[in-house]
């Protein structure tokens, strides 16, 4: 199992309940657990690092599909 | 209103590339000064300002240095590549002159040259990137 594949689990089974009441918003998930529900990721990581210190947790924001990221620089090797 | 201005011998050739440090985020310095816990020193890396990339871009062995966990997992499309899974990792970017910004940085390998950093678009919508070809010289404020 890979880093944050729990809570990416996590936050799958939570993810209709969380569209329906916090859309737009980010996610805080630790394990199996939502932690909490944040206006911006900074807010999310902040009381992460609060909670759990230097632990991985996940921030993901609560959305149907998420959008890739895009470059056009062929600087990234992948 | 914070800002740095750098002349470049040629700035069409280098692009606008500034020497700046990665550190780990404030809150997390906080927490480990509060366990007694030993903080990673910032890390002096090379970056190029890059309008074309959506997200701020940090080599994966720059996380490792800072003894960083991942808060994130993003997908990410190039010109080579589309949907790559990567890892996403709070920073603070120390620029000149006391410059900071904080982000959620995309750990992905970078090729050629060498530029560790890739400053994107999350970090230009707080500022003003003023590129001055004719002079080569750029600014950015926030």
């Amino acid at each position: 199992m890979e880093l944050l594949d729990k809570e990416l689990a996590t936050f799958e089974s939570h993810k209709a309940e969380l569209i329906g009441t916090a859309r737009g918003k980010f996610a805080l998930v630790k394990d199996d657990r939502i932690v909490g529900v944040y206006d911006t990721p900074n807010d999310a990581v902040h009381q992460g690092y609060s909670d759990f210190g230097p632990d991985a947790f996940l921030v993901k924001e609560i959305v149907e599909v998420d959008t890739p990221q895009n470059f056009t620089s062929n600087l990234i090797a992948v | 209103m914070p800002s740095f201005t750098l002349q470049m011998a040629n700035l069409q050739a280098s692009g606008p590339v500034v020497d700046l440090a990665v550190a780990v985020d404030e809150v997390l310095e906080k927490y480990l000064k509060t366990q007694n816990q030993p903080v990673p020193p910032p890390i002096i890396i090379p970056a190029m300002i890059d309008t074309g990339a959506t997200g701020t871009v940090i080599n994966p062995a720059i996380p490792k240095q800072l003894n960083l966990k991942p808060v994130g997992v993003t997908f990410i499309n190039t010109p080579s590549s589309t949907n790559v899974k990567c890892y996403q990792y709070p920073v603070r970017i120390l620029f000149p002159h006391n410059v900071v910004a904080e982000t959620i940085a995309i750990a992905a390998p970078l090729q050629g040259q060498h530029i560790q950093c890739l400053i994107g678009r999350d970090i230009l919508r707080h500022g003003v990137l003023i590129y001055l070809g004719y002079a080569n010289q750029f600014t950015l404020s926030f």
